[in-house]
C-alpha cells in the first residue's frame, strides 16, 4: 500500500507537472507529515479526556467547549494518556481499555505536526484477573502495559494502535513487584526483582521480542516512576534517577543523576511529571517541595514551596516553572528562584474529602495548566504565566479523572 | 530516469484515468528532465524551459518547504534529472540528502537561492544567517531566471539555446512588469504605513526591495485565545502599537476570535489577513503561479495598510 500510494503520488506530480494548467487530479498531499484519515492541523488540538463516575469517558475540546462520548466501561477506575492514546484501567479485572483520543502532535526537530482524526476504541488489553493495577507507557515504536501485582509486562505495535488494532509483540514475565516497563525506540527498560521480594533491585533492557539484552544494567533500588523525556527514559530509584537513552548505534546506555548530598531518602522522587517532549520532569520532593529534573543537564534541583506538595509537573519552558498542589489546596507556580504565585485553595474541598484527592491531576502544555476537582466537578485552567490566573473554570461531564490529549 | 521507471509511472497513471492524454507537450518518453524542489521554483522553472525539457516538482500544492519529505521512488527521480534545481540557503532540509546525493552523483544542481544577493535575518534564533526566502522580492526572481537560463544553456545537453532565450526573456519580462506593478502600489502606501505585522518570517527580501518594517509577533492560538490575559497579547498588541497599522498580516486558526479578543482585552482595532507565504495554491486559491501569489500579496498588502 505505502508503495502504491508512492507511485501514485509521483504519477502525479509527473502528471500535472507536464501540463500546468490542468486542473489537479488526485493531489492530496502526501508528502511530510502526511497521515492516512487524519488531517495536519496548524495548531496543537487540545482535549481533556475526563473519566465520569459511571465509567464513561469523555473528550472536553478546549478550544470550542465541546464535549464526545469516547467509550463507556462501568468498571473503569483509572486513566492515563501518552498524549494521543487514553488508557482506561481496572485493576481487579486486570484490564486496559486503549482509546484513540483523536488528536496529537509529533515532534520533528525543531518543528511538531499536529493531527485531528476521528476517536475510536482500539481494544482490550488482558492482564488476567488479578493482575492488578496497569501502568501504560508510550514509545513511537512500542507501548508498555505493565502489571506490578503478577510481574507481567505486555509489549504492544505502536503503528498497530494507531490503525486501530492492539498487536502484542511480546509478553514479558519476571517476578511480581511494583516496577516500570517503558520503551525507548526498538528497546524497553524494565525493571526486576528477587523472586519474593516485591520491591525492584535493577533496571535491564529488552528487544521488542522480549528478550533481555545482554550486560544491558543499572542498579535502581525501589524503582518507582518513570517518564520519558525529550531526552531518554528516566526512572525514580532510591539511591538516584536512572537516565536511559538511545546510543548512535541503537544500544540503550544508563547513566546515574545523582540528588544533591544530604539528601534524605525520605525525599527522594517516586514519580515524575512534565509536559511531553521537554526535558524537564518535576517530582515531589518529601516535605520541601518539588525537584526538578533536567535530564539534558543531567542535574536534580530542590525547588523549595511554602508548604508540602501533593501534586508537581513541569513546564519545561525558558523559565523553568513548576505548577504544583499544595496540601491547603492551591497550586504553586514555582522557580528555582522560589515561588512565583499561588491560586486560593481550590482544591480544598478535595482534600477535605480525602477520598477524592487521589484522582486530582495537573496536566500542563504551552500555554496553560489544568487541574481537576472531582468535588466541584470541574477543571480550572491556570495561566501559569500570569499570576497564576484562573482563565477558565471548565465545566467537564467528568471530573473525577482527568488527562490532557493532543499534546 | 531510466526507461523501466518512466514506463511503469506512466502505465500507473493511464491506469488510474490521470489525464495524460490532456497533455500534448512533454510526456514523452524522452527529453531532458529537470526536477525542481519547491512548487515556486517549479513555475519559473517551467516558465523559463519552456517546452524544452520535462519540469518535475517534488512539493506539492500547500505543503511546508522546510519540511516536505519525498517517497523513494521521488527520491530515484533526482538521481535521474540532467539538471536539479533547488531554492538553497537551508529551505529544504527535509531533502537535502537526496539533493547532496545527486550532487555527488554527478547531477548538476542549481541553487536559486545562490543566484541572488541574499539577505541575513536580522533577529531571532535565526540572526546573522542566510534568509532563504528570496522570492518575495520579484527583482531577485529575475536574477534567478538569468542565471537558470545560463545554467540549463549548459547543463540541459541539446537545448536549443535561442529558444531558450526566448521563453526566458518572455518570462523575464513579465516579471519585470510584476515588478512595476508592486512598485507603484506599494509607493502609494504612505511611508510612515509600510509596516507588516506578521507571525512569518519570510517577508525579508520584499520589505528590502519595497521599503517596509517587519515586525515580528507571536500570534496568541487555541487555548490562550479562550481566556486570554493581557501578558498572552502582550507582544502582538506591543508590535501593532509600534506599527501603528489598521492591518495584521498574520496565520491564525481562529482570525475571528484574534480580532475579538484585541478588540476587548487590548482596546486595538485591525484586521487580520493571511498572506501567501512558501508554497503556491491549488488552482483558483489565489497562488496557483508565482506571478498570482505575487500579485495577491500585493493586494492583500496595499489594501490592508491604505488609509
Amino acid at each position: 500500500m505505502r508503495t502504491l500510494t508512492a507511485a501514485v503520488a509521483v504519477t502525479t506530480l509527473l502528471t500535472l507537472a507536464a501540463c500546468s494548467s490542468a486542473a489537479p487530479q488526485g493531489t492530496a498531499p502526501t508528502g511530510h507529515g502526511y497521515v492516512e484519515g487524519a488531517s495536519e492541523m496548524q495548531e496543537p488540538q487540545l482535549r481533556l479526556a475526563t473519566l465520569d463516575g459511571a465509567g464513561v469517558l469523555w473528550s472536553f475540546d478546549l478550544v470550542s467547549g465541546e464535549t464526545a462520548e469516547l467509550t463507556a466501561d462501568a468498571a473503569a477506575e483509572s486513566v492515563s494518556t501518552d498524549g494521543r492514546f487514553v488508557y482506561t484501567a481496572n485493576a481487579l479485572r486486570g484490564s486496559v481499555r486503549i482509546v484513540d483520543a483523536g488528536a496529537w502532535t509529533v515532534p520533528h526537530g525543531d518543528h511538531s505536526h499536529y493531527y485531528l482524526a476521528e476517536p475510536r476504541v482500539v481494544g482490550d488489553v488482558d492482564g488476567g484477573r488479578g493482575a492488578g493495577a496497569a501502568r501504560v507507557s508510550a514509545g513511537t515504536v512500542a507501548t508498555a502495559v505493565w502489571f506490578g501485582d503478577v510481574g507481567t509486562g505486555i509489549v504492544l505495535d505502536t503503528d498497530a494502535l494507531a490503525d486501530g488494532e492492539p498487536s502484542e509483540l511480546a509478553r514479558i514475565e519476571t517476578a511480581p513487584h511494583d516496577g516500570v516497563l517503558v520503551p525507548i525506540g526498538r528497546h524497553l527498560v524494565g525493571s526486576v526483582a528477587a523472586e519474593g521480594d516485591g520491591r525492584a533491585s535493577s533496571l535491564v533492557v529488552y528487544d521488542l521480542d522480549g528478550e533481555p539484552v545482554a550486560g544491558a544494567t543499572a542498579d535502581c533500588p525501589d524503582a518507582g516512576g518513570a517518564a520519558t523525556t525529550r531526552v531518554g527514559v528516566v526512572v525514580a530509584c532510591a539511591d538516584g534517577v536512572v537516565l536511559a537513552t538511545e546510543t548512535g548505534e541503537g544500544a540503550v546506555a544508563f547513566e546515574t543523576i545523582a540528588y544533591p548530598d544530604g539528601t534524605p531518602a525520605d525525599d527522594v522522587a517516586t514519580a515524575f511529571a512534565g509536559r511531553p517532549g521537554r526535558p524537564d520532569v518535576a517530582a515531589i520532593a518529601g516535605e520541601r517541595g518539588a525537584w526538578l529534573l533536567d535530564s539534558r543537564a543531567r542535574t536534580v534541583t530542590l525547588v523549595a514551596s511554602p508548604e508540602p506538595l501533593l501534586r508537581a509537573n513541569a513546564v519545561g519552558d525558558d523559565a523553568r516553572l513548576i505548577v504544583a498542589v499544595g496540601a491547603s489546596g492551591r497550586l504553586h507556580v514555582l522557580s528555582a528562584a522560589g515561588t512565583i504565585a499561588q491560586t486560593e485553595p481550590l482544591l480544598a474541598p478535595d482534600i477535605a474529602d480525602g477520598l477524592l484527592t487521589a484522582g486530582v491531576t495537573v496536566e500542563v502544555d504551552i500555554s496553560r495548566a489544568y487541574v481537576n476537582s472531582p468535588a466541584a466537578g470541574v477543571v480550572y485552567e491556570i495561566d501559569y504565566a500570569d499570576d497564576a490566573r484562573v482563565a477558565r473554570t471548565l465545566d467537564v461531564p467528568g471530573a473525577a479523572l482527568m488527562v490532557e490529549t493532543g499534546r | 530516469m531510466t526507461a523501466r521507471t518512466r514506463i511503469a509511472a506512466v502505465a500507473v497513471a493511464l491506469s488510474l484515468g490521470v489525464g495524460v492524454s490532456a497533455c500534448s507537450t512533454t510526456t514523452a518518453d524522452d527529453g531532458p528532465l529537470v526536477v525542481v524542489t519547491t512548487n515556486i521554483l517549479g513555475d519559473v522553472v517551467e516558465r523559463v524551459v519552456g517546452d524544452q525539457a520535462r519540469v518535475v516538482t517534488l512539493m506539492p500544492p500547500g505543503a511546508d518547504p522546510h519540511s516536505f519529505e519525498i517517497s523513494p521512488k521521488e527520491a530515484a527521480l533526482i538521481l535521474d534529472a540532467d539538471v536539479v534545481v533547488s531554492n538553497g540557503l537551508g529551505l529544504e532540509e527535509g531533502l537535502e540528502r537526496h539533493v547532496d546525493a545527486a550532487r555527488a552523483d554527478g547531477v548538476p544542481v542549481v541553487a536559486a537561492g545562490e543566484l541572488v544577493e541574499p539577505l541575513e535575518y536580522t533577529a531571532g534564533d535565526a540572526a546573522g544567517t542566510l534568509d532563504p526566502h528570496f522570492w518575495t522580492d520579484p527583482q531577485r526572481m529575475v536574477d534567478v531566471v538569468d542565471g537558470l537560463e545560463r545554467e540549463f544553456a549548459v547543463a540541459i545537453d541539446g537545448i536549443d539555446a535561442d529558444e531558450l532565450a526566448q521563453t526566458s526573456a518572455a518570462y523575464r519580462s513579465e516579471l519585470l512588469e510584476l515588478d512595476a506593478e508592486m512598485t507603484s502600489a506599494f509607493a502609494a502606501v504612505p511611508a510612515e504605513r509600510r509596516a507588516l505585522v506578521t507571525n512569518h518570517h519570510v517577508f525579508g527580501y520584499l520589505a528590502d526591495r519595497f521599503d517596509f518594517r517587519v515586525i515580528g509577533a507571536v500570534i496568541p492560538s487555541g487555548t490562550t485565545l479562550a481566556a486570554p490575559s493581557a501578558s498572552d497579547l502582550d507582544d502582538l498588541t506591543t508590535a501593532i502599537e509600534e506599527a501603528g497599522v489598521a492591518t495584521i498580516f498574520a496565520d491564525s486558526s481562529q482570525p475571528d476570535r484574534l480580532v475579538q479578543v484585541l478588540a476587548d482585552e487590548a482596546d486595538i482595532d485591525v484586521d487580520v489577513v493571511a498572506l501567501f507565504t512558501e508554497s503556491l495554491s491549488a488552482p483558483g486559491e489565489g497562488a496557483e503561479t508565482y506571478l498570482e501569489m505575487m500579485r495577491s500579496n500585493q493586494r492583500l498588502i496595499s489594501t490592508g495598510l491604505s488609509p
